[in-house]
């Protein structure tokens, strides 16, 4: 198992950076990208392992997918606190993040297939300039996690009321590393905390799904995936900060990774034309705080303690998406979709470290069958949040306005063996 | 099918308008609201002052204070660009530099002696904080002698055109609005000098004070003068920290009766009804060393209240090496300053030539009080100093007057205040009563921002930088709301308040 994950890890090099609401990635797959992830009651290829485990049962030989899709956030923050200039802006540092995935299906017997995907289902990057007026809440902020996930799927097809199908998977979280760096202000002159930690060991979670087709037009999803807790463990350092801190300690925290259930309907109006509304909620509200905790007393703290509130919601999206096969160009297939996502995070709680809105998101995408085996996918996703203005926000955030858009391109082939 | 391939373009339109349309609102522009400064303009503002003004904390005047003096978070508040200040970088300017924490545990501090440089200099126009450390109600028209500050506050910012005072620098900028808050060094001074240095004479101190609001009001431009009072010195914590804290410490001990004291005999201080002082020193008790009318031990006495009782006789009990040291040092500088001999000739002095010295200059000091004829029957009857006697319980080794004020002082200290509170309060279009203000958290021990849960007491580290005497980035956060609210009173305006949470601490460390 460690060899494994030591193997994945260095194919994964990557990964990181939220673009969906609260740290959330749902761009797991290519294909699915192309529909924003409308996938759950559709799924025709091994990444349904993420989508839908339901989805595997009925899926046939050997099928592989895998591919990445770069995530380009761009923030700018415009001052409204007492701490610079009114209005002053500054733009979030560009970054760029590679979030990969990778999928395997093998078909055991007719209606059984298992699978094991390798997805990045949360993460963060936020960065912005040391001397920024927000430095004191935040300079940088990463939280990467991959997740490997070995699932089964079922079909029941002789049921007399149209296809069943079930499928489950255990979801460990094999890889993460968190690391975040601010700007002590207390005092003068100011310090820097930071922290730069591993997943401690892995942690585990399990997903499980349901597809119900009452006729060859109509599928119909649920699938739910339990919350992870996971334990970062790392260290600690204070830089420029001799009165009160130790020169170096060890400091962990525990994230809780929240649960989700889609519910999902697939439809096809017309030959070749399927189109997919999924409704998507997440269990938010059990991030309700980040504490870092050290191994020693930090006088400046007065405890072993920081305690960062989140208070997060529970949250949800709406996607949508439609693929068209049937056009003159043979083994082409076009995607698109248009998706609201509901962000978690209430306005009091809304800091640099993650500068969430509600947004909307806009889909393109195609495959093209290159050979009988092979087929070349391609996405691209535009996000763009509304305009956040924030008052009154806790002690550890920034009064201002936080303006937010990304650019996701996606490659991705896919193998039908 | 047929039905999609017509209407795609269609559909593929709608999207991209979607996409358009909320791609491509323009979110450049933040619609900040307004400041409402009711029936004033406050567009361009100056502040005139001392330390207070500048933003000085710590005992320095260094960038990451001045950041949050109060005329920059008003001006920020009044969403004023380019509120120029005079920025010096940390540690900053001071003598002998800044207070730093060296403990977070035990709160002990220790000076820095680096000294920071200027940062914004040259920008073509005199400082909109023309805050200068350390000057008196007198320096608005006469530039004082010996400011290191001065100079760099009033000219850095045009240097190549120097200015007479600071008057010549308000009548550049020709503000809107001005600041003017002197006056807490015309008896400030006397009160950190344990009562050794003079207060502005009150009658001077009025010439002077309504000469310089009057030449504000004349400027062209016609501005709103805010005139800030003067917070009653006593009650800071330069003044009320030490005392409860060594009567807390002597509170069993029978050896120690109290504090002997040594004391400045007055008569020029009849002018404000003071008696005289006769006495070359006095006892005061243990009981009020923590009553903050009858005595006030100051922040500068830290250092020498453990000599309390040490005797320079080696063959006696409490004789401690290092502290006969530290005491025979100490009045060799106070026979330095009292201009008697150099600093070479009383590195030289033994312990019966430092008695000796302070004796006569005891003696002097008594002559030129009350004259030849008095001094001579004082003389006959004074014991003189003797340092193996123990320090600070006896009257011929007493406690260094620098470090307290006595009972006579300190009403002399609010009698004052008052004087200059009163013309203050005759002058200018709109009057801040800090002096109520500190009054009123000093009276209920502590302050609560009511944008925030925020509570500071008026002691070190909360209220108070590390020097006693100045306040902190929280209480300038304080002082900006309560002139704020004092603003919107007086000019029916709306100007929003901070919240006093978001504003850092920012405590001086020694790294």
């Amino acid at each position: 198992m460690r060899k494994l994950i030591a193997t994945i890890c260095l194919i994964f090099l990557c990964a990181g950076s939220a673009f969906a609401s609260g740290f959330s990635i749902y761009e797991a797959s290519v294909r699915a990208n192309g529909v924003l992830g409308a996938f759950s009651a559709y799924a025709d290829d091994a990444s349904t392992i993420f989508y839908n485990p339901a989805g595997l049962g009925g899926l046939e030989g050997i099928n592989i997918t895998g591919g990445a899709t770069i995530i380009a956030p761009r923030s700018s923050f415009r001052n409204l606190s007492p701490l610079g200039p009114m209005g002053q802006e500054t733009k979030m540092e560009k970054q760029e993040f590679l979030v990969p995935n990778f999928y395997g299906s093998y078909q055991i017997t007719n209606n059984l297939t298992a699978g094991i995907g390798v997805y990045a289902p949360f993460g963060l990057g936020t960065k912005w300039p040391e001397d920024w007026v927000g430095r004191g809440s935040s300079i940088e902020t990463s939280i990467e996690t991959i997740f490997v996930t070995p699932s089964v799927g079922y079909e029941f097809s002789d049921t007399g009321i149209g296809n069943i199908r079930v499928g489950a998977g255990l979801r460990i979280a094999a890889h993460g590393k968190v690391k975040l760096s601010r700007a002590v202000t207390n005092f003068s002159p100011e310090g820097t905390f930071a922290l730069d930690g591993d997943l401690k060991e892995p942690a585990f979670g399990f997903n499980a799904g349901l597809q119900y087709e009452p006729t060859d037009k109509v599928t119909l999803g649920f699938t739910y995936r339990s919350e992870v807790t996971t334990e970062f463990e790392g260290d600690a350092t204070f830089q420029n900060l001799s009165v009160g801190f130790p020169s170096s300690a060890q400091g962990g925290a525990e994230i809780t990774l929240p649960a989700s259930y889609v519910v999902a309907l697939n439809v096809e109006p017309i030959e070749g034309l399927r189109t997919e509304l999924d409704y998507v909620w997440w269990g938010w509200s059990s991030y309700d705080e980040l504490a870092i905790e050290f191994d020693q007393p930090i006088p400046a703290l007065g405890g072993s303690t920081i305690v960062n509130e989140r208070n997060y919601d529970n949250s949800w999206q709406l996607r949508f998406g439609a693929e068209y096969t049937e056009l003159p160009v043979k083994g082409l297939t076009v995607r698109g979709g248009i998706a609201y996502d509901e962000n978690p995070i209430r306005d009091r709680y809304v800091d640099p470290t993650l500068p969430d809105s509600d947004r909307w998101l806009f889909s393109g995408g195609l495959s093209y069958q290159v050979t009988d085996y092979l087929a070349v996918d391609a996405s691209y996703i535009f996000i763009r949040a509304k305009q956040r203005k924030v008052t009154n926000t806790h002690e550890g955030g920034i009064d201002g306005v936080y303006t937010t858009y990304a650019n996701l391109p996606g490659l991705g082939f896919t193998l039908n063996l | 099918m047929n039905y999609l391939i017509k209407h795609s373009k269609k559909l593929l339109s709608l999207v991209l308008v979607l996409a358009l349309i909320t791609s491509c609102k323009d979110y450049q522009d933040l619609d900040v609201e307004p400041v409402d400064t009711g029936d004033a303009d406050f567009s361009s503002y100056v502040a005139v002052g001392n330390s207070l003004t500048a933003g000085f904390q710590s005992n320095a005047l260094y960038e990451d204070a001045q950041e949050y003096s109060f005329p920059n978070l008003l001006a920020r508040q009044l969403q004023i660009e380019n509120f120029e200040q005079p920025l010096i970088g940390n540690p900053g300017i001071g003598d002998p530099g800044r207070i730093e924490l060296t403990s977070l545990e035990n709160s002990t501090t220790q000076y820095n002696t680096n000294q920071g440089q200027p940062i914004n200099t040259g920008i073509g126009q005199p400082y909109n904080n023309l805050g200068v450390p350390g000057i008196k109600v007198d320096a608005y028209l006469n530039a004082p002698d010996n400011n290191p500050f001065y100079p760099l506050i009033v000219n850095e910012g045009n240097p190549q055109s120097p200015l007479p005072n600071i008057h010549a620098a308000v009548e550049a900028l020709q503000p809107t609005v001005v600041s003017f808050w002197l006056g807490n060094n015309d008896i400030l001074t006397y009160v950190t000098s344990g009562g050794l240095r003079q207060f502005t004479n009150p009658s001077n101190f009025q010439t002077q004070y309504v000469s310089a609001i009057t030449q504000i009001q004349n400027l062209e431009s016609d501005p709103t003068v805010i005139t800030a009072n003067i917070p009653s010195v006593a009650s800071i914590p330069f003044a009320t920290t030490v005392g409860p804290q060594f009567q807390a410490q002597i509170e069993g001990n029978e050896q120690v009766p109290g504090l002997v004291v040594q004391k400045t005999f007055y008569q020029e201080n009849q002018q404000i009804g003071a008696s005289e002082n006769r006495e070359p020193a006095g006892l005061i008790e243990k009981v009020n060393l923590d009553d903050p009318s009858q005595a006030l031990i100051l922040l500068t006495a830290r250092d020498y209240l453990p000599y309390i009782g040490v005797s320079a006789n080696p063959q006696a009990p409490s004789y401690d090496e290092a502290a006969v040291t530290a005491i025979l040092n100490y009045w060799r500088g106070y026979i330095v300053n009292a201009g008697v001999a150099t600093e070479q000739e009383v590195a030289n002095y033994s312990q019966s030539d430092i008695e000796d010295t302070m004796t006569q200059i005891t003696i002097g000091q008594y002559e030129q009080t009350f004259g030849p004829a008095e001094a001579q029957t004082f003389a006959a009857n004074y014991d003189g100093f003797n340092f193996d006697e123990p320090f600070g319980l006896s009257g011929q080794n007493p406690f260094p007057n620098q470090f307290v004020l006595g009972t006579n002082e300190i009403s002399i200290t609010n009698t004052v205040t008052g004087i200059f509170n009163s013309v203050i309060a005759s002058q200018g279009d709109v009057q801040f009563d800090v002096n109520s203000f500190f009054d009123q958290v000093i009276q209920d021990g502590q302050y609560t921002d009511p944008n925030s849960n925020v509570t500071l007491q008026p002691t070190i580290g909360s209220l108070f930088s590390l020097d006693g005497i100045h306040p902190s980035n929280r209480a300038h956060a304080a002082l900006t709301n309560e002139l704020i609210e004092t603003l919107n009173s007086a000019t029916n305006g709306d100007i929003d308040k901070i919240n006093i949470a978001k504003i850092p601490e920012g405590v001086p460390v020694a790294n």
